[in-house]
């Protein structure tokens, strides 16, 4: 049987493209820094079930956030130093345009709510939008990122339905629960 | 009719042309012997994954290929032995690691196995 040239060396290009976009997304992402944020929230849970109104409590939850995403770099930063890796890569760039424009808009839209009777809302906002984002993004990260941006969906439609005042306990069990369980699967089976 | 079985024949030769200069360029290969290397697609996205990511560990590469341990050491070593990559085994902790990095000539290789398909490809296009 006559053998296509062509097609047999476009199929080996293809291979070969794949495999370094494959291999690209293994550093992308901190298991360690997944785990510092899930310990996080679970800090921020314990800290703002002592407060008495929800828009407090929400408060602690948005200068967590700032926390969690600065320890979300440093640990990225110190993973690809260790590896070698580079952080301009292109994987790295389409994960964060997949990323940043959906916690922008969360941050709109916190304003916005923000003086509303709709405030209660914004819990299962944040899981929902967050979702979103990981699940864009995880097309260029490591298969725990697309699994936990799926989880934050469907935790975001069950935090929607429950009464608003579970918002507080439902971020700590789902910010905490999903970013530590993903975060050891990418520490333990992706290069820490 | 006569002018279209003249055209089949000059595009033929040029296609003859083309393969035959790409005929030289795989015999003035020094290393001779690496486009059977990188035939294999195992060996070949070992290559190609180290290209861009300066170290894998043995269990990056295994999910990454998606290979058995056996598969994946035994082509491991070949591309070792023709000095394309560099193993390092190690302790992390009590537990053994093996780490993968690409080697100059392994890069140099993979970059004229990729000029050789795309002037394959231009040959059999034109």
């Amino acid at each position: 049987m006559p053998v296509d040239i062509k097609a047999e060396a476009v199929n080996n290009l293809r291979f070969i493209r794949g495999a370094i976009e494959r291999a690209e997304r293994v550093s992308a992402v901190s298991g360690l820094g997944g785990l510092m944020m899930g310990f996080i929230a679970l800090c921020t849970m314990a800290v703002a079930s002592r407060l008495p109104s929800l828009a407090e409590q929400l408060l602690v939850w948005i200068g967590a956030a700032f926390i969690a995403a600065s320890a979300a770099i440093i640990c990225t930063v110190f993973k690809a130093n260790k590896n070698g890796d580079r952080l301009d890569s292109d994987s790295t760039r389409r994960f964060l345009q997949c990323l940043l424009p959906i916690l922008l808009v969360g941050a709109l839209m916190s304003w916005t709510l923000w003086a509303t009777p709709h405030v209660s809302l914004l819990p299962a906002m944040w899981m929902l939008l967050y979702g979103c984002g990981l699940l864009a993004a995880g097309t260029y990260a490591v298969p725990p990122v697309m699994y936990m941006g799926s989880c934050f969906l469907i935790a975001g439609l069950i935090t929607y339905a429950l009464p608003p005042n579970w918002g507080n306990v439902l971020m700590g069990l789902v910010f905490g629960g999903l970013h530590f369980a993903f975060g050891y699967q990418v520490f333990k089976h992706h290069g820490g | 009719m006569a002018a279209k079985s003249s055209k089949q024949q000059n595009s033929g030769s040029n296609v003859h042309a083309s393969l035959k200069s790409i005929s030289g360029f795989v015999k003035a290969d020094q290393e001779g012997d690496y486009h059977r290397l990188l035939n294999d697609r195992v060996r070949l996205g070992i290559v190609s994954s180290l290209a861009v990511s300066n170290k894998l560990t043995f269990n990056d590469l295994k999910h990454l290929l998606e290979v058995t341990d056996g598969n994946l050491s035994v082509h491991a070593r070949k591309l070792e032995e023709a000095g394309y990559i560099s193993i390092n085994k190690s302790f992390d902790g009590r537990m053994p690691k093996t780490e993968f990095s690409i080697r100059q000539k392994g890069r140099k290789t993979l970059q004229r196995y990729l000029k050789h398909m795309e002037a394959l490809i231009r040959a059999t296009t034109n």
